[in-house]
């Protein structure tokens, strides 16, 4: 029908002063058209892979924290009847991907993984969703969900082992080991820094170029920039200042990173990640590498705030490069920490 | 002051206000959006000079330095108006259609946008003065994605599931929008050269409002220094 109209019309305006109109017709027409070609960017799988909700072949469940329901990316691996291991993610805003090594400790465990809400493939959430206390909460639901009668050991990586040993200084008879892989600074007043995950000057340019064509106006596009942008930030987790390139990862969740970094900037300057962990009678343990930010330096000042933990190092070993280049010291090291038995 | 004469710098649309018949006009800028940029253009007067409005068509070409070698640059087809409100005031008004590329660890990025400025400014004694306002906006932009943003797509299911597969080479629309809004001020340097300073906050539009947040390349300031040679 359309198409009659505009010929009807064409026809019919004939003298030379419309010949504007024809040009201004038509190239509405082309316009029409490819703009009708075009794609959403957060239509699904357009730009990111789609999250829990979106998706429902991924594997996931429903968990009510911070009164929302919301649909998290989670998968188990092993034998539900052996001892249940849940293992969270860094970040903040990263996923498990990097941690799927730690599957092969499913022979003896059953290993839980998950994208905290609004990271990863998990679904995105709103601001007051996100604050320090609601990780606990979170992690209390996980529990809930996959071992509600049994204690279970907790395993986190960066801004994940600082929530999983919260949650084990909070509740903890719920916890029977608690692992810490490169954990942050657990005790704020100790006024340990590290840069780790800074991205340079030079290595921004195009995480800031790509404005020209692409701002981050929607979840979909923010988590897309990240591809550019997120294995430039490994360069100080390595010894020699180089990007990662076999950097593992599904989705990052810009929102929930920088939601998490305002919240951590509030926290009170003397903020203890592990106040009450005197409670805890299991056993700790915090493993890093000796490269790069939140390296065994790093670490040895966590060990002074838990005194009871035993720091294991993998020499040559960063941040990252922990789960790929050296995943089978890792994965030694693990076992060696899970058959530890109470101190 | 007839000899007093603005470049709006902006990167991308430059302008020059004058009293005076505009004929030709070379520029040269460079600035921080907050990544480093620079700019080369050429604009051409046209219809006869000194009526309240004059016109000039132009081209120019923007480059990120530090990135020239992934292929990043932003070329401008330009249209610019210069209004005499008054004797003292005047505005500038361009418009520019630009075709902006960009290859990165994502992918190429091909976009097709337009962007309007308009920069009311005031002749002072030593110094023209006045706002910088503009919008942004990327239509069209054409995704092929790299080897690494095809990669985001595996390991996502447990088994054998083929679930949903991406991502999705092509045509995406309506892909950046940004607004500024500055102050910048300019100064005859001699008969031909004049140089302009441009300073303000550039801000991405995102649904989340953050106005201020790396993790969304939401660094919303910018600086930019601009010279122009007319003859």
């Amino acid at each position: 029908m359309y198409k009659t109209i505009g010929l009807s019309l064409l026809k019919r305006r004939s003298s030379t002063s419309d010949k504007l109109f024809r040009y201004v017709f038509v190239g509405a027409l082309l316009t029409g058209l490819l703009f009708s070609c075009q794609e959403d960017t957060e239509e699904i799988g357009a730009l990111v892979p789609p999250t829990a909700e979106q998706d429902p072949q991924l594997p996931q469940i429903t968990i009510h924290v911070a009164k929302h329901d919301r649909q998290i990316h989670l998968q188990t691996f092993g034998n539900p009847a052996n001892p249940v291991m849940l293992v969270l993610h860094g970040g903040p805003g990263a996923d498990f991907r990097l941690l799927l090594p730690l599957r092969a400790l499913s022979d003896q465990y059953y290993a839980v993984m998950w994208d905290s809400r609004g990271a990863g493939l998990s679904e995105r959430v709103t601001r007051e969703e996100l604050s320090i206390d609601s990780f606990d909460e979170e992690v209390a639901q996980v529990k809930a969900a996959v071992s509600p009668d049994r204690k279970v050991i907790l395993i986190g990586h960066s801004f994940g082992g600082n929530v999983m040993a919260r949650y084990t200084a909070q509740h903890p008879d719920e916890v029977e080991k608690l692992i810490l892989i490169t954990p942050g600074n657990l005790d704020l007043s100790t006024e340990a820094s590290s840069n780790g995950g800074a991205v340079s000057f030079p290595d921004g340019q195009d995480f800031f170029w790509q404005n020209e064509i692409l701002t981050a106006k929607d979840h979909a596009s923010a988590d897309y920039k990240a591809i550019e942008v997120l294995p430039k930030s490994s360069r100080n987790w390595t010894c020699d200042d180089t990007i990662i390139e076999n950097y593992p990862f599904w989705r990052f969740g810009t929102y929930h990173y920088y939601l998490v970094q305002q919240n951590s900037y509030r926290l009170p300057k003397d903020f203890n990640w592990v106040a009450g962990i005197e409670n805890f009678n299991g056993p700790i343990t915090i493993m890093t590498g000796t490269c790069g930010a939140l390296s065994e330096d790093f670490q040895k000042v966590n060990v002074n705030t838990l005194p009871q933990a035993a720091l294991k190092v993998i020499h040559g070993a960063g941040h990252i490069s922990l789960f790929t280049d050296f995943q089978e010291a890792t994965l030694a090291a693990l076992r060696t920490a899970l058959n530890q038995s109470m101190p | 002051m007839a000899w007093l004469q603005m470049v709006v710098a902006t990167g991308t649309c430059q302008v020059i206000i004058s009293n005076e018949a505009l004929h030709n006009q070379v520029f040269i800028g460079v600035g921080l959006e907050p990544e480093w940029v620079a700019t080369v253009g050429y604009l051409y007067g046209i219809g006869k000079p000194g009526k309240p409005v004059d016109f000039q068509l132009g081209v120019s070409i923007k480059l990120p330095p530090l990135l020239v070698a992934q292929n990043a640059w932003r070329a401008n087809l330009m249209v610019a108006a210069h209004w005499r409100m008054a004797e003292r005031w005047s505005t500038q008004i361009t418009g520019n259609i630009y075709n902006a590329h960009d290859y990165n660890r994502a992918g190429v990025m091909n976009g097709i946008g337009f962007e309007m400025r308009a920069a009311p400014a005031y002749d002072g004694k030593h110094w023209r003065k006045g706002f910088d306002i503009g919008w942004q906006y990327t239509a069209l932009t054409h995704i092929r994605h790299s080897a690494e943003a095809k990669d985001t797509f595996k390991e996502r299911y447990a088994g054998n599931i083929n679930g949903i597969e991406g991502p999705k080479n092509g045509w995406y629309g309506a892909t950046a929008s940004r607004f500024r809004l500055g102050f910048i001020g300019a100064r005859k340097l001699g008969d031909h050269l004049t140089w302009q300073l441009g300073l303000g906050g550039l801000i991405s539009v995102q649904r989340q409002g953050i106005w201020l947040g790396f993790s969304h390349a939401q660094v919303p300031f910018y600086l930019q220094s601009t010279w122009a040679y007319r003859w």
